[in-house]
């Protein structure tokens, strides 16, 4: 019995030990901030303010989130001018490359003089930035244009009715109570990412998916209340569609959604006085002329996942040439 | 079952709890039948039915090997699984070939490649020769011969365990104890770890850069070849760490089957160092069968590339596999030619491990490919210095430095102790102390931290 007592003591002791290697190992690796509910609603919850993070698992970046949570090289201030507000997923986020590549940086390089403000935050879907606008203007008041990053263009009817009829349900930041409280511990968090990711790895046979069929009427309605909310803010609304592009040697490339839907979006936003930036086209000439792709990292499949720098640059160019008018 | 998963965490705990339990009777049998039942469950969780073939199998071997003394015996104890084996693994390639070559249009029979085939095969054929040749006698328990062909740890995917090694084993008080559960655990530990972080990481850049080859960069495609070969190494490596691991935590032992075939400074190293269960078996049931280097120079050259053209095919019935083992069967040829001085040099043996690796590397390409028309494409994206994709994949770069490192810590010891020739070694440490276990604490949280969560199953449970 004493040594039994004596190797589990040792057992302990080298367990803490190891923790404290892993957790130190996390904090470099894989240490991202505890969501909290944004009251303003501009987003339905930002990161811990002013917080270290870094993000080893897809491409790999470390910085700071600003003094609202939001992955923004600049603070935000009561009042401040902001020119150009850019709204959107984990895409516009861009947690996975430096700051200063992200579409909001080098956006605002190639503008020169005007604020652009990024409120990206991961897990808000087009419809979800489109539920925040007015909340998101009123805050913000951006003078020139306000942009809403979407990855898909198709959306349960539900879902769409919601929003149109505001009352869509707020997406919930998990910040309280012990499931909170594990957050903190990087170690855990990214323990449960890796469970979460084994467990939804397909199984075979399981991969077919029901895609909702596309509800053009409720979608216009949609476009038409975003646009209306711009307009009472006295701003441009551009709708950004990046969407991920796959390579096939046999048929070419193709994007996520089909060619109807993009050019349904893109004609309904004309009519109601949207801007709709469809990065289909120049993703696809990227490719050809340089094989660079938007999306993916260095230790990701290739073009798959995030947008990365290239996916930045490409996306803060074709913006800058649509608001200084050379589209 | 594949060991990277949790049915067989579950499945290793409850046969070692209950093995634990059963070894404390005095009569083996309890807990040698009780293993062979654990085996076959083991093997029907993929596919009930071929259990029965498992059963057939060994059955055949049983009874072969007690009437090994007569002819017809001897050969139908051979031939017999043979048959089986071509049938399951090669009948549809040899009749899509053959419908090639008369131009005509055949098809093909709807056959399921059994799990493991190849390997218990093996197993049994090295079982009836051994018999024959008089270094083991004939198994009168046919429990014992079923658990020795059967055992879970090498049932799918090896290592080749040759009747002589493991029979002896079961006579002997093999038990499970806290000295050969703290060696076990550190290897399977160990495998998990190259197989989970390194292999399977590896996976996603080689099989992006196959599917689609002439998308890539020479330079990607390159990293990719190199990639694929440490990827198969540790994957194999790996799961045989883990098949030698929980056997020895049984209280069982199997040889080592890789010794750092990196670096070989020829072909021929080459195959003394990689898959060492199946070489030695080809030597031993096939090469040396066939006249080895006992009739003469010319004879020896062809043994030689028969041996490696059948251990190709041996991997899967493809020509791929087959133009694999035909490369390396010249190239043990040309070894046997080229002057052995060469080597002796610091910087000839340095120039020899930089050739030998560049070109199994090489050849790895024709394995890993599903055809020969993806093999060109890889071949010819690289010598044609092809624009493409530019993937400077970080995981190959961590492969790379892992692979380096080891190769520099095992040479260093080798000097160290004097050693002919360097060896591999496993980082076992005693877990009685804090640092030992704080080691193999860090190393199953590094599993869980690091560890591939998307599907991809051993290499070899496709042979």
């Amino acid at each position: 019995m004493p040594k039994t007592f004596k190797w589990l003591s040792k057992a302990f002791v080298s367990g803490c030990i190891a923790l404290v290697v892993l957790t130190l190992f996390c904090f470099l690796y894989y240490n991202i901030p505890v969501h909290s509910t944004d009251a303003s609603g501009a987003t339905d919850y930002s990161w811990e303010h002013k917080k270290f993070y870094s993000r080893g698992t897809e491409g790999f970046a470390w910085g700071r989130t600003n003094n609202e949570g939001y992955l923004n090289p600049v603070d935000y201030s009561e009042g401040m001018n902001v020119d150009v507000l850019i709204m959107g997923s984990s895409h516009m986020e861009a947690y996975n490359v430096a700051m200063e590549d992200s579409t909001a940086s080098q956006l605002s390089s190639l503008l020169g003089d005007e604020v652009v403000y990024n409120i990206g935050v991961s897990g808000h879907t087009f419809l979800t930035c489109s539920d925040n606008l007015e909340a998101a203007l009123e805050k913000y008041r951006p003078q020139k244009y306000a942009v809403i990053e979407t990855s898909a263009l198709l959306f349960p009817d539900e879902d769409v009715r919601k929003v149109i009829e505001g009352e869509a349900e707020e997406l919930e930041s998990h910040s309280g109570g012990i499931i909170g409280l594990l957050q903190k511990n990087q170690l855990l968090r990214l323990l449960y990412s890796q469970l979460s990711n084994w467990l939804e790895a397909p199984d075979e046979g399981s991969g077919a998916t029901v895609k909702p069929e596309a509800n053009t009427e409720l979608y216009s309605e949609l476009l038409n209340k975003l646009s209306k909310t711009a307009s009472e803010y006295g701003v441009k609304l551009i709708i950004l569609y990046q969407s991920n592009m796959y390579i096939d040697p046999e048929t070419g490339i193709s994007f996520g959604n089909d060619t109807d839907l993009r050019d349904f979006f893109s004609e309904t936003c004309r009519e109601v006085g949207i801007e709709f930036a469809d990065m289909s086209e120049r993703f696809a000439e990227e490719y050809s002329n340089s094989y660079i792709l938007p999306h993916g990292f260095s230790n990701t499949s290739v073009g798959a996942g995030h947008l990365n720098k290239h996916g930045h640059r490409m996306i803060a160019e074709e913006l800058c040439k649509i608001m200084r008018g050379e589209n | 079952m594949s060991f990277a998963s949790l049915e067989f965490l579950i499945f290793f705990f409850v046969v070692f709890s209950v093995t634990l339990v059963l070894q404390r009777f005095k009569n083996k049998i309890y807990k040698e039948v009780f293993l062979l039942i654990a085996s076959y469950f083991f093997y029907g969780y993929w596919d009930w039915r071929f259990m029965f073939l498992l059963l057939a199998v060994t059955f055949f071997a049983y009874l072969t090997a007690l009437f090994v003394h007569k002819k017809a015996a001897l050969v139908t104890g051979i031939v017999i699984p043979l048959a089986v084996l071509g049938f399951f693994k090669y009948f549809n390639f040899f009749l899509s070939s053959f419908s090639v070559l008369v131009g005509g249009k055949m098809g093909v029979l709807n056959i399921i490649l059994p799990v493991g085939i190849s390997f218990y095969t093996f197993q049994a054929l090295s079982y009836v020769i051994d018999v024959k040749r008089g270094l083991i006698k004939a198994e009168k328990s046919f429990i014992r011969l079923a658990l020795y062909i059967s055992f879970f740890p090498q049932l799918v995917a090896g290592p080749i365990v040759k009747a002589s090694e493991f029979l002896p084993q079961l006579d002997e008080d093999r038990r499970i104890t806290l000295k050969n559960l703290e060696c076990g655990i550190q290897l399977m530990v160990f495998g998990f770890l190259k197989k989970t972080v390194i292999a399977d990481h590896l996976s996603v850049f080689v099989d992006d850069v196959f599917l689609m080859p002439s998308e890539f960069h020479w330079l990607s495609i390159v990293l990719a070849v190199i990639s694929y070969s440490i990827q198969i190494y540790f994957d194999f490596s790996g799961y045989s760490d883990i098949a030698i691991g929980c056997a020895k935590c049984f209280g069982y032992d199997f040889s080592v089957n890789f010794n750092l075939p990196y670096l070989a400074h020829n072909v021929t190293v080459f195959w003394r160092r990689w898959h060492i269960s199946l070489s030695s078996w080809l030597r031993e049931y096939l090469y040396i069968p066939l006249g080895g280097n006992r009739k003469g120079k010319a004879r020896q050259y062809l043994n030689l590339f028969i041996t490696m053209l059948l251990g190709g095919l041996w991997h899967g019935a493809n020509w791929t596999f087959i133009v694999w083992g035909a490369m390396h069967g010249l190239a043990l040829c040309i070894d046997k030619v080229l002057p052995k001085k060469l080597s002796e040099k610091r910087i000839g043996r340095a120039a020899g491990i930089l050739v030998t690796f560049s070109f199994v590397s090489f050849l790895w390409i024709f394995f890993r490919a599903e055809n020969f028309a993806v093999a060109w494409q890889v071949i010819k994206g690289i010598f044609t210095f092809q624009s493409g994709i530019i993937q400077p994949f970080s995981w190959s770069f961590v492969a790379i430095a892992a692979v380096v490192s080891a190769s520099a810590v095992a040479m260093y010891r080798s000097k160290k102790n004097n050693e002919a020739s360097v060896n591999g070694f496993y980082p076992l440490f005693d877990l009685n102390t804090v640092p030992g276990l704080t080691v193999l604490f860090i190393e199953i949280g590094l599993i869980l931290c690091l560890g591939f969560t998307g599907e991809h199953p051993f290499v070899y449970f496709q042979f």
